[in-house]
């Protein structure tokens, strides 16, 4: 993206020789990192455009994202770069309804725990200083281990029971739009700057609701934003 | 014997240029009610060194900085798509740049998306589009007939698969259950024995290019009999099976322009490197392959290695000769009686691929597509008379 003429690279598993793909880039598209760990944060502070990962699933609360942004902004000015420029993005997870009974049923729905105890917090020790005895595993890690199509009828039932209703309450933003965007707005006011508005609920609606479920992540962002928005 | 003919038009599209352009172009294309479907090249450069990208060869030079700027084809075929409901897709690749199961489904998404036919037209692979971004050509025939046995599969069963192949093991791979309602189609693209064996044995169809390739119809002919005995002894249906022919062309009622445009750098680079891509078969019309006996343009052909003194010696060997055989030319008329000796071999697929537009300036680039037209009205009438 930074280079006009052909390229050469010696990389871990790519080498390029005089590599050229001409020059048109009008309109420069970013590179960020999405995860988690110190070598995708390092990568992403050397090269990238800025850094995304998972909320609550990784960064559980407003305190450890403003900790975790301190350190990701220390290194950007080491390396030479204007942590001003960087980017700090999340997933953020919610159960979005105006009905209680609603989001009640989706904190218990089977698909809902599964995802909690499978990816609740992705780090499945971090549980432990939240006080809870992780459901999976210490060193097991959705993005290592979960093959999802190895697993019996009976492993996935044994599974999606080991998370219990508080794992999933601490593992989503989740009420009415305005009270999720109020569960979120600290993690903003810590600095994050791009919200993937991920509502959970959509897939443990009835089809026919999705419409009013696109609704409310609409309504979720024009109350981060601070601004009305327009339903679909 | 007379046969429906699939004629296809290339939509030759750059970073440079404003996706409406492409569209356009689709629409036109669909319009124009004798064109089956369009093509976009999956390529990641030009066949030609960069420095010949000048406006004394290409007037299009003025227009885009280079020529080499193309475009992910997907992404465009997703563009057009939209803008040419129904209309036939097809894009061209290798099996060594992108995994099997994601092709797999990038296409089932393209036809998805399209809602009609789409194909990808699948070869082993260039030098050119391998060697410098880290890709190992070597292992294209190979990874071809993985890519080929595993698209199947994949088509075929909706449940997970498995697969122990030459390159790629892949174990309860899933990719849902929804297929899309009118099936993509994977042809092989090239030459060779391997080539065509991985094509009857798994694919579609098989396409080559004429004259770069086949250089005579009764070529053709004696390779489509034995693709089809090879498909009859595989248990397969000869008939359901596609031959394709990319028609090489420089086309133009005027003489004098097709000499101008013979004269070209860019025609005559083409013609040196590519105007046969086994050079053997050079010598087998009488005349000293101007790349040297072991050249193959595919296995070979590395643009952006060649000094200014090494071009312009490789464009010495480009003589009126050669360059005159490694197209054909002349008016659309002209063009459709030449295609009909390969129609009658068994030919069914017709993509016409026309340079002299990229000769020209770009306001004459709709009299180009107006000639591709009328050639393909051509073959569509000769067809409709013959039957």
């Amino acid at each position: 993206m930074t280079n006009e003429g052909p390229i050469s690279f010696e990389g871990h598993h790519t080498t390029l020789t005089d590599a050229w793909i001409g020059t048109a880039k009008s309109n420069r598209p970013k590179l960020w990192g999405l995860g988690g760990g110190p070598r995708i944060i390092d990568l992403a502070t050397s090269y990238g455009d800025g850094f995304c990962t998972m909320c609550p699933f990784v960064w559980s609360s407003p305190e450890k994202f403003a900790e975790e942004r301190d350190a990701i902004r220390t290194q950007l000015a080491r390396k030479g770069r204007d942590p001003d420029a960087f980017r700090f993005g999340v997933w953020a997870t919610m159960l979005l309804h105006e009905d209680p009974n609603v989001v009640d049923r989706a904190l218990d729905n089977k698909l809902t725990r599964w995802l909690t105890a499978i990816a609740g917090r992705l780090n499945q020790s971090d549980w432990d200083a939240e006080g809870i005895e992780p459901p999976m595993p210490r060193d097991w890690h959705y993005a290592m281990k979960m093959l999802p199509l190895s697993m019996s009828k009976a492993e996935v039932e044994e599974w999606a029971g080991r998370a219990t209703r508080a794992m999933a309450e601490k593992s989503y933003f989740y009420g009415s739009p305005a009270e999720a965007a109020a569960q979120f707005r600290p993690f903003i006011d810590a600095g994050v700057d791009f919200v993937g508005i991920t509502d959970m609920a959509a897939f443990v609606l009835h089809p026919d609701e999705l419409p009013a479920a696109l609704g409310r992540s609409i309504e979720v962002s024009g109350h981060l934003k601070g601004s009305a928005c327009t339903q679909p | 014997m007379p046969r429906d003919v699939h004629v296809n038009v290339p939509i030759v599209y750059s970073r440079y240029l404003p996706i409406a352009a492409a569209i356009d172009t689709a629409r036109a294309i669909q319009a124009s009610g004798v064109v089956d479907s369009l093509t976009v090249w999956d390529q990641m450069t030009f066949f030609a060194p960069p420095s010949l990208w000048r406006p004394d060869n290409s007037p299009l030079a003025a227009l885009m900085p280079d020529i080499d700027s193309f475009p992910d084809p997907y992404v465009v075929l997703a563009q057009i798509a939209t803008a040419v409901p129904g209309f036939g897709l097809v894009t061209t690749s290798d099996a060594v740049r992108r995994g099997p199961a994601e092709f797999t489904q990038t296409l089932m998404t393209l036809a998805d998306v399209s809602g009609g036919p789409s194909m990808v037209q699948m070869g082993a692979g260039e030098s050119k589009q391998c060697k410098p971004f880290g890709h190992k050509r070597s292992q294209g025939a190979k990874r071809l007939e993985d890519t080929f046995r595993i698209f199947r599969k994949f088509m075929d069963d909706a449940t997970p698969i498995d697969y122990e192949g030459n390159h790629w093991s892949l174990q309860r791979a899933w990719l849902g259950g929804a297929r899309p309602a009118v099936r993509p189609e994977l042809w092989a693209l090239g030459g060779g024995p391997r080539l065509i064996d991985t094509a009857t044995r798994y694919g579609d169809g098989f396409c080559t290019a004429a004259p770069f390739v086949w250089t005579n119809p009764e070529q053709a002919a004696e390779q489509i009999a034995g693709m089809k005995r090879t498909l009859k002894t595989l248990g397969r249906d000869p008939e359901a099976f596609g031959f394709g022919l990319w028609w090489i062309c420089l086309m133009n009622d005027d003489p004098a322009a097709l000499d101008t445009a013979m004269r070209n750098d860019y025609i005559r680079w083409i013609s040196a490197t590519m105007g046969r891509f086994h050079a053997p078969a050079w010598r087998a019309e009488g005349i000293e392959p101007p790349m040297g006996d072991t050249w193959h343009y595919a296995t070979d052909m590395l643009p952006l290695t060649y000094s200014e003194s090494e071009t312009a010696d490789v464009l010495a060997r480009a003589t009126p000769e050669i360059v005159r055989k490694a197209w054909h030319h002349g008016s659309p008329q002209e063009m459709a009686d030449a295609i009909a000796p390969y129609v009658d071999a068994g030919v069914n697929f017709v993509q016409i691929v026309d340079f002299f537009p990229l000769t020209r300036p770009a306001e004459e680039a709709p009299e180009g597509l107006r000639r591709a037209f009328e050639l393909a009205a051509l073959i569509k009438q000769a067809n409709r008379v013959a039957g």
